[in-house]
């Protein structure tokens, strides 16, 4: 993923910060709350669009337009490449998630064919 | 083989793949069947969760942050940062007549080895009780079978009547005596297992099948190895069938064995899910989980089809104690009580009922009329009695009237002794327990009472066969039939001698010299 290196270098932050002021005890506490802020700190108005290829500017404006269209107010776009997903898109915005991969198709099938 | 990749081959191409914007949480902590997960914004009280490999969980706490379910099944796949969605569905279980005779698990699951039933409706498992507008007056009786119930604690459909007592005092017998006695009198019974032995269920299947009752009976069962999740909602699952019979103008009794280990399972999710505790750690709304489930037991007046739920939850006490939480909550619920005791039991008084703390609020209106002109003076007698002989056992003298009390009280324990597997038809009981009130068994020794009883009941029934269809019909001892019953009673009494014991003359020992010095 394209934002792994930018989270290694917060966190490597975060600790050399604790490190320095010689409270790395509180380094778990701080993670939890770290973790309850990640739930209430989403950003109403951002939408994660992960697709197996890079989109281009026309495809995210269009993507853009349609969100905004449906939700009914202006969506920001953030836009990451994973390979895993195979082909298709999902978009993530403000604890809904749109799955149309065909990585999700085949884990629905294989869900099926086992389960049901 | 190909077969496999056949059927295989058919599941790929009935596969429809389906786009929607769905709440998509992750599993914060999990354990003891009960998972906390974050993120799921817009999820719904009671609202049914997906999880991983098609396991279902049903919320029960909404937090600021977090959402607290119940996992409904095995849970030991799942692993903390799993996903988890809403699906916008609440809890229901199948309903139909295709479960009569089936073993289920709450959520409509087969437990007896056959394929799933197959059924149209869908019952939500929670659901507001039917208003005072739906309602009527309890006016139609449950005929249990046992004579010292329908006499003495008669219980109506559309009556909640608790059975209480210690554990092995014949509780579930009664149930089960019950259930068997429904045969053809449009009855639906519902047996719910909360937290008892598998060997239980499977012991009731059996003897359902041997009495033949297994054809008007359904049998709702979360054993005790079952997560406390499924023991929880198996009784409003089991109402939730016997409210689709119901709403179809049906009968439906259903049984709730027991409500004690009901309440131990939701204290335990409640604890595992953070509630504060109270009393005994029980949870706050532990008033409310049996008042909302007995509320749903009702007689729906004519106008709303007629039908009835009759309920009879099962509570165990501990060494007799009903003051304990869940006993007075329930008996608070319900409109009356069995009490049976483990003295009586060990004394040998089977069904072993404590005719004194027993009561019915209810059911006395539903009694049909004929039972009520015997019962009433059977009460009666029987009051008198158990206080006589507390005090006779201190002295020895007794004058005649006493001693006439207390033998006739004997006769009549003795007519109500009755085993769980003899069920006794309504008309059986009215005429023996007439000839017993009226003082017809009063020169029968007490050990011969149930020969008399026997050999009774086959006399005059089978001298005068239009007797049963006379009761059945009128509902009333008629002056006519009174006197045919005595008539042919003083009869019987004369042509069985054996049964019949000599009075007792007193004989004055007389006191010789010797012994005096």
């Amino acid at each position: 993923m394209k934002s792994q290196p930018q989270i290694n270098a917060i966190v490597n932050g975060i600790v050399s910060y604790l490190e320095d002021n010689q409270s790395l005890d509180l380094l778990p506490l701080i993670a939890q709350e770290l973790v309850k802020q990640s739930w209430v700190r989403i950003d109403p108005n951002l939408a994660v669009v992960s697709a197996a290829i890079a989109l281009d500017a026309k495809q995210q404006a269009n993507i853009k337009a349609h969100l905004s269209e449906i939700l009914k107010r202006p969506i920001r776009l953030k836009t990451q490449v994973d390979k895993s997903i195979i082909a298709g898109l999902k978009i993530e915005i403000a604890g809904q998630v749109i799955d149309g991969t065909l990585n999700r198709q085949l884990q629905d099938l294989k869900q099926q064919i086992i389960y049901d | 083989m190909t077969n496999i990749s056949q059927a295989i081959g058919q599941r790929i191409d009935k596969f429809t793949p389906t786009l929607k914007a769905k709440s998509v949480g992750q599993i914060v902590t999990i354990g003891d069947g009960v998972a906390t997960i974050s993120g799921l914004a817009d999820a719904m009280m009671a609202e049914i969760l997906e999880f991983p490999q098609k396991t279902y969980g049903l919320v029960l706490n909404l937090d600021k942050h977090t959402t607290g379910a119940i996992i409904l099944g095995d849970s030991h796949h799942l692993s903390q940062s799993d996903e988890v969605t809403t699906t916008g569905r609440v809890l229901e279980v199948p309903v139909g007549d295709s479960l009569l005779g089936r073993v289920l698990g709450p959520l409509g699951n087969p437990l007896d080895g056959q394929p799933s039933p197959k059924t149209k409706h869908h019952m939500p498992l929670e659901k507001i009780a039917p208003g005072v507008i739906a309602r009527e007056k309890v006016n139609q009786p449950v005929q249990t079978g046992i004579a010292a119930i329908d006499s003495m604690i008669p219980i109506g459909r559309g009556q909640r009547e608790l059975i209480i007592g210690d554990r092995s005092t014949g509780k579930s017998a009664i149930a089960t005596t019950t259930i068997i006695n429904q045969k053809n009198k449009n009855l639906i019974c519902i047996y719910v297992v909360i937290g008892q032995k598998a060997a239980f269920t499977a012991q009731l299947v059996d003897c359902f099948k041997k009495f033949k009752a297994l054809d008007h009976t359904i049998i709702i069962a979360a054993n005790a190895s079952d997560p406390p999740a499924l023991q929880y909602l198996a009784p409003y699952a089991g109402v939730a069938i016997a409210e689709h019979f119901a709403s179809q103008g049906k009968d439906a009794l259903i049984i709730y064995d027991d409500l004690t280990k009901h309440a131990w399972a939701y204290r335990e999710l409640s604890l595992l899910l953070r509630r504060p505790s109270g009393r005994e750690a029980y949870p706050g709304d532990i008033f409310y989980l049996h008042s909302r489930l007995l509320e749903r037991a009702v007689k729906l007046n004519k106008k709303n089809g007629g039908g009835s739920i009759t309920a009879l939850p099962i509570v165990e006490t501990q060494a007799g104690d009903v003051s304990a939480y869940i006993p007075t909550n329930i008996i608070s619920i319900t409109d009356g009580q069995i009490y049976l005791e483990t003295d009586l039991f060990n004394a040998g008084i089977r069904p072993a009922i404590n005719a004194g703390l027993s009561v019915s609020r209810v059911g006395g209106d539903a009694q049909i009329k004929a039972m009520r002109q015997v019962a009433g003076k059977l009460r009666l007698d029987l009051a008198q009695y158990r206080e006589l002989a507390a005090f006779a056992q201190f002295s020895s003298d007794l004058d005649p009237v006493t001693k006439a009390q207390l033998d006739r009280g004997a006769r009549i324990t003795e007519i109500l002794k009755q085993g769980w597997d003899t069920p006794m038809l309504v008309e059986d009981q009215i005429v023996i327990l007439w000839a017993v009130t009226n003082g017809y068994l009063d020169k029968t020794s007490v050990d011969k009472v149930k020969d008399y009883q026997e050999q009774y009941l086959k006399y005059i029934f089978s001298t005068r066969p239009k007797l049963k269809t006379t009761i059945n019909k009128e509902k009333i001892l008629s002056d006519k039939t009174l006197k045919e019953l005595e008539a042919y009673t003083k009869k019987f009494n004369g042509s069985h001698p054996d049964l019949i014991i000599e009075e007792e003359l007193e004989e004055e020992t007389p006191v010789t010299q010797e012994a005096k010095s």
